[in-house]
Parts: structure tokens; sequence; C-alpha cells
């Protein structure tokens, strides 16, 4: 049960309410800490090609203190993406977004669940994708 | 023994025990003070200040056994998840603090006139105040978290790592020489106190005992209520 | 050997992150050699006193000044919820607070001892006596590192009073200090008093995983 249990840990992640960027350090550094703790297969390239539809490749030295809530947002996707894993555990993912990002994040979403992923998410509007099973509260 | 671990049966042992213990408490205190004062004899070297020594004693062993009670049950209550050692901590640390408190004063009033001076850095006198401190830091630390669920058990997990003062304090007489005497009354061996002074010093450690015992019943009771309306 | 590369890589982050807040640590020197100066300013430039008593002077403002950055211990990764991250990548919590104790081993505690030799030269210890001030330090400050991820660890969720941390430190290094000033006044028992100081270092590392592991278990869960 323990082992399974850790097993079941591999593959989860998460996105809470805070920032889990090092907010002392500059986007490119967190990049690389997350790119080699997390192990992934995700390549340079891709990486390169995710920052710029998030549009962070232009505050790639600039340190993530500094940046808008929005752009912590969308660099805690970016970590997300790059931990490549199957579980995804989001807290409200579309709060602080403009509406270029949360079409994005929308996309980005129904990707993940085309390559056998599975997304467990709360959110106050209509995400107005496709949802397996909805608890209204 | 079920009354031990549970709030419930405690509750009802408890209306039973508070009344004949504090009656019970009450009379031997009346009974060990006129021992103490009148009916025990001089020391021939010490004169009538030995007269501290029944309130110096009991009050030192009482502050050790709450200790290891305490540690007792939180042991009881972190590998064996029985939530009423959570309470019997909270309620009982200001008990061990006061025990200790006595203990150091009544120390150093005995001290001035036996060793000249009102404190010094001795190996059993530092241990029993760093006691003191530990039992302090256990009340604030009850007072100063905000979650009930992770004070108790920070609370008990800090007990058990403040256990290593214990051995220390007990034993420090007999690693280090130090100025405070070696223990005059140990189980294995005959004690080496007269029985005219050795009846007077029972008799009190019985009277604080049942004292301490019927104060942790009125706090535990007034803990077990607290919790009780915290919940609903 | 991916658990290996995951243990170097959570060094590089933790050196990344205390290379990018490089004047905490220095700050944290200059408090220590700021008190030293206060230290000398009420005694008075005595020499003979002041090598008399600087010993005990070194190892007062080193525990004062290590336990001043106690507050950053977990705090900051627990609030963003690294912890939690680091967590479900494979570490356990008892195995996270090991490493934790490296780290602040070497990132807050080896650049003291590096600054023990000007402290030296300040207080007018003799150089005999340096190794022995070394050798007792680099242990005791590891024990000070367990300690401090104790009690950092159990004061997680104490918003209002978080000075109590550094009194749990200070009240269990009293061994410590007893025995390290020790080894340097009495240099001829240096053996047995460097194994007693070896033994409380086994002994706190053996509690800390469990202590610290345990409390930030709890603190997360009832987050």
């Amino acid at each position: 049960m323990k082992k399974n249990l850790y097993d079941f840990y591999n593959h989860v992640t998460y996105i809470a309410d805070t920032t889990s960027s090092l907010r002392k350090l500059t986007i490119k550094d967190n990049v690389n800490i997350w790119k080699k703790f997390f192990i992934s297969n995700i390549n340079d390239a891709q990486i390169e090609t995710a920052l710029k539809t998030l549009k962070l490749d232009i505050y790639l030295n600039k340190k993530v203190g500094t940046l808008s809530f929005g752009e912590t947002k969308k660099l805690e996707f970016l970590r997300l993406i790059i931990e490549n894993k199957k579980v995804w555990i989001l807290d409200e993912p579309l709060s602080n977004l403009d509406e270029d990002s949360t079409e994005l994040m929308k996309q980005t979403f129904e990707d993940h669940c085309s390559k056998e992923g599975s997304i467990i998410f709360s959110s106050h509007q209509n995400p107005g994708i496709y949802v397996t099973e909805e608890i209204n509260l | 023994m079920k009354f031990l671990v549970n709030p419930s049966k405690f509750n009802e042992m408890a209306d039973y025990l508070f009344r004949p213990l504090l009656i019970l408490s009450i009379i031997l205190f009346a009974i060990g003070f006129l021992f103490s004062f009148y009916l025990s004899p001089d020391d021939y070297q010490q004169g009538s200040t030995v007269r501290i020594m029944y309130v110096h004693v009991p009050s030192a062993w009482l502050a050790l056994l709450t200790y290891a009670i305490m540690i007792l049950y939180s042991i009881l209550a972190l590998a064996f998840r029985i939530p009423f050692g959570f309470i019997f901590n909270t309620a009982v640390a200001p008990i061990g603090a006061v025990f200790t408190l006595i203990c150091i004063i009544s120390g150093s009033l005995w001290g001035k006139p036996m060793w000249g001076t009102w404190w010094v850095w001795d190996a059993r006198l530092t241990s029993v105040a760093i006691l003191f401190i530990i039992y302090l830091i256990i009340i604030f630390m009850n007072l100063s978290f905000e979650n009930r669920i992770v004070r108790e058990k920070v609370v008990a997990i800090f007990i058990l790592v403040g256990s290593v003062n214990l051995p220390i304090v007990k034993f420090s007489v007999d690693w280090w020489n130090t100025l405070h005497q070696p223990a005059t009354i140990s189980k294995l061996s005959k004690p080496s106190i007269d029985p005219s002074m050795m009846t007077p010093l029972i008799i009190m450690t019985f009277a604080f005992m049942l004292i301490g015992i019927a104060i942790a019943i009125l706090r535990i009771k007034t803990e077990i209520i607290s919790r009780k309306s915290y919940l609903s | 050997m991916n658990f290996l590369n995951k243990i170097i890589f959570f060094y590089y982050r933790e050196y990344k992150l205390n290379m990018s807040g490089i004047q905490d640590i220095l700050t944290n020197i200059i408090f220590f050699f700021i008190s030293i100066f206060i230290f000398i300013f009420s005694i008075g430039p005595d020499k003979e006193t002041i090598s008399f008593i600087g010993v005990g002077i070194l190892w007062t403002l080193l525990l004062l000044s290590s336990t001043l950055s106690l507050g950053k211990f977990y705090q900051d990764d627990f609030e963003n919820g690294n912890l939690l991250i680091i967590h479900l990548n494979g570490f356990s919590f008892g195995f996270i607070s090991i490493l934790k104790t490296f780290s602040h081993f070497l990132f807050v505690q080896v650049p003291f001892l590096l600054s023990i030799p000007i402290a030296c030269i300040l207080l007018n210890i003799g150089n005999d006596k340096l190794f022995y001030l070394f050798a007792s330090f680099s242990i005791g400050s590891l024990i000070l590192s367990c300690l401090g991820s104790i009690s950092s660890s159990m004061n997680l969720m104490n918003q209002r009073n978080f000075l109590l941390g550094s009194v749990v430190v200070m009240i269990f290094s009293v061994p410590v200090i007893i025995f390290s000033v020790g080894i340097i006044n009495m240099e001829e028992s240096f053996n047995s008093l460097i194994n007693i100081l070896f033994g409380i270092l086994l002994i706190v590392f053996a509690i800390n995983p469990w202590a610290s592991g345990l409390c930030l278990k709890l603190s997360l869960e009832n987050n």
C-alpha cells in the first residue's frame, strides 16, 4: 500500500494558490532547476517553444518577484509542462489570467487529456471545455 | 483502569474521587506540618533549617514524576493515538512547573543559610532550572499555536525530545562531584535518614501528591469540557 | 542513479537560492563581528581579560548568530509549496530534513567556521587554541543545525511567537556549549570530550529526521 502510494506520488503534480517558483531567482534559473530536479524528458527546444507561447521569453532574465500575478501563474503552468506527469491537480487555474492565456490554458488542458493524462480542477467560471464529470457545489 | 485513557470514564471517576482526595490531602497537610514543625527533631548540624526539606524534597520528586508521566502519556498519544494523552499534557504542564518553582525557591532559601549563597552553578541546580524552562516552553507552546491538532502533537514531540534532561537531573549528583548532596533515599539501599525525619517527609510527599492529583483532575475536566465545546 | 541526481540537484537548488540571497549570510557574519565589538567595548580593551573569556564569548555569539537565521530554515519552502513538490518527487519528509540540515550547515555555519580565525585575532586567542576551536565548532555547528531543524519545523505553524524556536535551540545547546568550551580550556582531556560531543551529535542526528519529519508532515496536513 505504502509503496503504491509513493508510485502514485510519482505521477501527481499540483498548482495551489501559492507561487512555487523561487521569487529571488530569474525565470531562467527557475526553469533550469526544474528541468534538472524533475529529471524530465522534455528537451530544451520544447521548453523554448513553451516559453514563447506563454510569452515569457522576453522576461527570461527578470526575477520572479518582479513579475505580475498572471505571469507567475503562467510560470506555474510551465512547471507542470516540465514535470510531465500524468495527474494534474489544479486549484483555480484560470484566475488572474487574461483572455488569450485562458484560451491557451484550455488548449493545454485538451492536449494533456489527449495524451492519457487526467486533470482534476476547481474553477469559478465555466471553462468551456469538455469535462467528463462535474461536481457543482 | 480504563479511566486513565478514556475521557468519559475519567469524568465519572473524577466525580467520585475529587472530594475525598481534597479532604485527604488537607488532613495530610495538617498532620505533615504538625510533624515537620513540632514533632521532628532539629538537625545537629543544620539546626532548624532542615525543616525546609519537608517542602523541598517532595516538590522535587513530584516535579520529576510529573514530567515522567507526561512522557508516558505523550508516547501513548503519539504511538497508540489516544487523544487523552494530549488532554493530559495540556492540563498537567503548569502543575509540574509550579512544583519545580517551589523546589527551586525552597532550595535557594535553604541554600542561603547553608552554602552562603542563593544560587550556585552546580549540576543539579542547573539541570532543575533547565527543567523549569522546559516546562515554561511547553506552556508557551500550548498558548501560542492557533491550530489545535498541530499544537498537541508538536507539544508531545517536544516533551519526548526534552526528556533527555530527566536522567541528567536524576543522576547529576552521582555523575559529577557537586555541592548538592547525593540522594539519601533510594529503593535499593537502606535510607540514610532517621525514621523521625522520614515520617514527616513521607507524609508531606503524599500530601503534595494528592493535592497535585486533585488539581490535575480539575484541570483535565475543564480541558475535556473546553475541547467538547471546541468540537461542537 | 535517478535518486542520486535528485539529491545533487536539490543541493544545486539550495546553492542558487543561497547565492541569490548572499547578503543574508553576510549580514549574519556582520552581526557576529559587531557583537564581538560590543562585547569588547562593554568589558574594556584589557588584553588579559579578553583572552581569558574570549572562547566563551566566541561560542555564545556563534550560537546566537546561527540561531538568528533559523526563521528561514523551512519557512520559505513551506509557504510557497516547494516542500510538497519535493515530497511528491520521491523524498520522504525525514530525508528532506536531513538534506536541509546539511544545507544549513554548508551555507550558514561554514561561513562562521571560516570567520573564526579573524575573530580569534580580535579576541586575542592564541594560535594553539585555534585547532581545538575548529574541531569543536565543526562538530558543534552540526549539532546546532540539527537542533535548528527540529525547532524550526516545530514552529512552522506558530505565527505568533517565533522567538520560541530560538529558545528551544538554546535550551538544548547547553551541553554542546559546556563540552566544547571544556575542550578548549582542558586540552589534556581533548579525546574524551570530543568523543562526548560526537555522542551528542549522533543522538541528535538520530532524533532529527524523526522529529522534524513528523512536524513537517503535521504542518503540511493542517495548513
